[in-house]
């Protein structure tokens, strides 16, 4: 079973949250990268998602546009990043690893995804994409990886319905109108939203919420908020 | 086959394989409304009306169709006749697009503009059109840019907008890009953003092209009044290339029209530095579209060379691609030193200074007009004027104010 629908499930009849971290891949070394990567889940991270560097990351903020500078510098690449997680696999078999990054490194790195050496990859989360979309409608296919699609702010009803069904992994609510690390949360608008989605449980599926570590006050408001 | 051609994008955005609308989910509503204004609007008598006679009381269409005889005197084949864009208010065709998007932002009621812009030229239009309708207007400039077209910086300035410096990446078009991008992303409530060219995600390339497509369809007339006939060929230059998807589109289906499109060859093809993805790049994802894109062997996007800001780009308008691979556009790529050796005789032969990106257009005369014999007409659609580009061609021909 694939790593990341187990851990959520097993999450889930705990009646636990999921904490997922993120990391950019080669920042500032790969060697560091392994490093965060383990000691990510000794602290208690559920699920790692791994960033895939790219010279132009749109959705990102300074912090994180600067991570992926560094990782450039580095000269990382996709294939890196596959070795990384296979490294990461000899110690650790169970923490599930979803790359985040932009459509261009995927395709352009199309026979990797398909692959997927040692199924050391347990899904796909493509920024730059249309959330009803997956990778497999760009020709990049492998039925063992899952797709996780993006709900913002700004989606209205009518798609929610149909990325929900899409997503075959968890649901990313990006909450807030803005690039990583911004800082024009609204609150009550989150909390609207994921009344929302709640009332679509039919679908089944866990949602994982975007949050960023400058404000952890407010991420206690929502946390409360079940 | 060609009637086929002009009906494009799809109802998803494709032209064949390329174009598409790849953008983070925050951004889909918003393209999802522009479109449907832009449906709406495109065919509405007051909408257009208005369209036209801005295009006409403000920036001065119709732009001449010009008989350069200096320069066809020179090359001894065929009459070689200038389309006149440099001629327009602003100094550029780049204004016919933003007098359209301007109007779609009013009717949406958008109130704060942003633009990306290189060479200046988009930023100056924008900001242009911004303050006659007093709307709030940021441009995202690269640094490098900001630099080298000082002249346009302060243009914009001067018309009320902000400029915004970018430093990341290479601090050029591309970087100002995924600046404008995430401004977006950020303001996209009350924000409309008017891209530059026939780039970025559907529906951008098709409003773009269409608003631009007047340059087109006035030389079609301008044909027929001056020559009697249709031109043998029609030469652009190709950065993001608004300019020559709006002078080619009305001729898709002229089939005795040679269409060219020039990009920039920086140092030459053969060194790696230049801006031509068309001549040699291949197909990937950037700024929301799918397109021919210049990358290295990691997928990642390469900095790109090119003397002329505005064609220092490395992704193509989906539109061309299609174009390309269709084999009814042609691509040719023209180095720095070429494009500047051009700019010089244009100068000189004609009493027009062209814009740098122009002059690639210009440059590529000296092949193509051994292809023809003195019967044809070969129009060049002069995008622009030099004037923001003195300091530049001073500074490398060795000379300071």
């Amino acid at each position: 079973m694939n790593r990341l629908k187990h851990k959520l499930e097993k999450l889930n009849k705990k009646n636990k949250k999921a904490l997922v971290a993120y990391l950019v891949a080669g920042d500032p070394d790969m060697e560091s990268t392994l490093e965060i990567m383990h000691m990510f889940v000794e602290s208690g991270v559920d699920i790692i998602e791994v960033g895939v560097p790219f010279t132009d990351p749109i959705a990102e903020g300074p912090i994180i546009q600067r991570a992926h500078d560094r990782a450039i510098k580095e000269k990382v690449s996709l294939e890196d990043i596959f070795e990384l997680i296979i490294k990461f696999r000899s110690k650790d078999e169970e923490t599930p690893i979803v790359l985040m990054g932009y459509l261009n490194s995927f395709i352009f790195h199309k026979n990797l995804i398909e692959k997927n050496q040692n199924n050391s990859v347990d899904s796909v989360l493509v920024v730059d994409i249309p959330g009803e979309l997956n990778i497999a409608d760009y020709g990049v296919k492998n039925e063992n990886i899952n797709t996780i699609s993006l709900i913002s702010p700004t989606t209205k009803n009518e798609r929610v319905k149909s990325i929900a069904n899409n997503s075959t992994g968890f649901i990313y609510y990006v909450t807030l109108r803005g690039v990583t690390g911004s800082s024009n949360l609204d609150v009550a608008e989150i909390k609207k939203i994921l009344k929302k989605l709640k009332n679509m449980q039919k679908y089944q599926y866990s949602l994982v919420l975007e949050l960023n570590l400058q404000k952890m006050q407010r991420y206690s408001q929502i946390a409360l908020m079940e | 086959m060609s009637s086929k051609i002009k009906n494009l994008p799809d109802s998803k955005g494709f032209f064949g394989q390329y174009g598409g609308k790849f953008v983070p989910e925050t951004l889909m509503y918003a393209l999802e409304q522009l479109e449907e204004t832009y449906i709406k609007l495109k065919d509405d008598k007051d909408f257009k009306s208005q369209f036209y006679s801005d295009l006409s009381e403000f920036v001065g269409r119709p732009s001449p169709l010009y008989f350069a005889e200096r320069l066809t005197r020179h090359y001894g084949t065929g009459s070689i006749w200038l389309k006149r864009e440099d001629l327009n208010h602003t100094g550029a065709h780049k204004i016919n697009n933003t007098i359209g998007q301007i109007l779609l932002a009013k009717h949406m009621g958008k109130k704060r503009i942003i633009a990306e812009t290189g060479a200046g030229q988009h930023g100056v239009a924008t900001a242009t059109v911004a303050a006659r309708l007093g709307l709030e207007c940021h441009i995202y400039m690269g640094a490098e840019d900001v630099q080298r077209q000082s002249l346009n910086v302060y243009r914009i300035k001067l018309l009320g907008a902000q400029v915004h410096t970018v430093n990341s990446g290479s601090a050029t078009l591309k970087d100002a890009l995924n600046e404008a991008l995430r401004d977006w992303v950020t303001n996209v409530d009350d924000t409309y953003y008017i891209i530059g060219s026939v780039t970025g995600p559907h529906p951008y390339p098709m409003i773009v092209r269409d608003f631009n497509s007047v340059v087109g369809e006035e030389l079609i007339k301008q044909s027929q009044e001056h020559f009697k006939a249709m031109p043998d060929a029609i030469v652009a230059c190709v950065g993001g290339g608004s300019n020559a998807m709006g002078v080619f589109y009305p001729f898709i289906n002229i089939n005795q029209t040679r269409l060219i499109g020039v990009e920039a060859g920086g140092e030459g093809i053969e060194s790696g530095e230049h801006a031509a993805p068309l001549n040699d790049g291949e197909p990937g994802v950037l700024h929301g579209a799918l397109s021919y894109l210049m990358q290295d062997d990691k997928g990642q996007i390469k900095e790109t060379k090119s003397v002329s800001a505005g064609l220092d780009y490395p992704g193509v308008g989906p539109e061309h691609s299609w174009l390309k691979d269709s084999g009814r556009a042609e691509y040719v790529a023209v180095s720095d030193k070429d494009a500047l050796r051009a700019f010089h005789e244009v100068s000189e032969f004609e009493g027009i200074i062209p814009a740098l990106e122009t002059a690639h257009a210009f440059a590529h005369l000296d092949t193509l007009m051994k292809d023809f014999d003195t019967d044809s007409n070969i129009v060049v659609n002069v995008s622009g004027r030099g004037d923001k580009d003195i300091n530049t061609v001073a500074e490398i021909d060795g000379i300071k104010f």
